[in-house]
């Protein structure tokens, strides 16, 4: 099968249970930030406890291969603060900003056309950053089990009950 | 195409179960800003001009950093996805003050 037949098929399966899980909403999204509402953080966790034993058993097996993106100090501080300030206010995710729409929220079209403009201004202002700016803290490659020192599986193992742990805590407030 | 498929699958599974709503102001936005759709339009585009400035130079969303990152016990996911929800929270506070609840 081509990569655009699977492209295909694994968005409409994505952009149904993310449509599903309510979680393209800005009520949802605007919500966690609020600290109202935890729809969000709940996906997140349960996709990542899933994802996260079933990658790193996919990598144990040889069947994949792992990238993890550079860590760039100054880049993932400086933009991970932009991005979670316009996040507040626009109120969709980049990924599923697309099915917000599909489920009628015609506001997120705007928030589309936001995001291509910010995109075009990142890509005016590359050339300008690329030496200085998004050099700054560059450490490569860098994951959790790397830096501390030992395999994968006990940095599972101490995450998987952090993020129960937070899924009892929210589920108890009622979030 | 995988884009196409969120549109589809989400549209889709939206009028399945009745939950497709056309909505211009969301309820939230409306407690604090009014009901008018223009100034919405504004904030959504302002708003994901920042964010998208900000995710291209983070190299990555929610998504990207977050998820996928996190997955793969990256340092750089958890860095990004706590700078996206401090800011968020923040920001969050700031200008929905004054507003109702989100639930």
């Amino acid at each position: 099968m081509s990569e655009q037949w699977l492209g295909l098929i694994t968005g409409v399966a994505f952009g149904a249970l993310l449509q599903q899980g309510r979680v393209l909403r800005f009520e949802k999204q605007v919500g966690a930030m609020l600290l109202k509402d935890m729809t969000i953080m709940k996906f997140m966790l349960s996709a990542i406890l899933v994802g996260m034993v079933g990658i790193n058993l996919l990598a144990a097996f040889g069947l994949v291969k792992l990238s993890p993106k550079a860590t760039v100090l100054g880049a993932n501080i400086v933009g991970g603060i932009l991005f979670g300030g316009g996040w507040a206010i626009m109120g969709f995710c980049p990924g599923t900003s697309v099915g917000a729409v599909a489920e009628g929220r015609v506001h997120a079209v705007f928030a589309i056309l936001g995001m291509l403009a910010g995109a075009a201004l990142f890509a005016e202002a590359y050339p300008y950053l690329e030496k200085g700016f998004l050099k700054m803290g560059n450490l490569g490659p860098m994951t959790l089990p790397g830096v501390l020192g030992v395999g994968p599986w006990p940095v599972i193992a101490v995450l998987a009950v952090i993020y129960i742990l937070a899924f009892v805590f929210f589920e108890k407030k009622g979030l | 195409m995988l884009i196409v498929g969120v549109f589809i699958g989400a549209l889709a599974a939206s009028l399945a179960d009745g939950s497709f709503k056309v909505e211009a102001v969301p309820p939230v936005w409306r407690e604090r800003f009014g009901n008018s759709a223009g100034v919405r339009a504004v904030g959504a585009f302002l708003g994901g001009t920042v964010a998208m400035f900000g995710a291209r130079m983070a190299d990555g969303c929610p998504s990207g950093h977050g998820l996928s990152g996190l997955m793969q016990l990256s340092i750089s996911g958890f860095i990004a996805l706590a700078c996206f929800f401090g800011a968020g929270v923040l920001v969050a506070a700031l200008v929905y003050r004054g507003g109702g609840g989100a639930r």
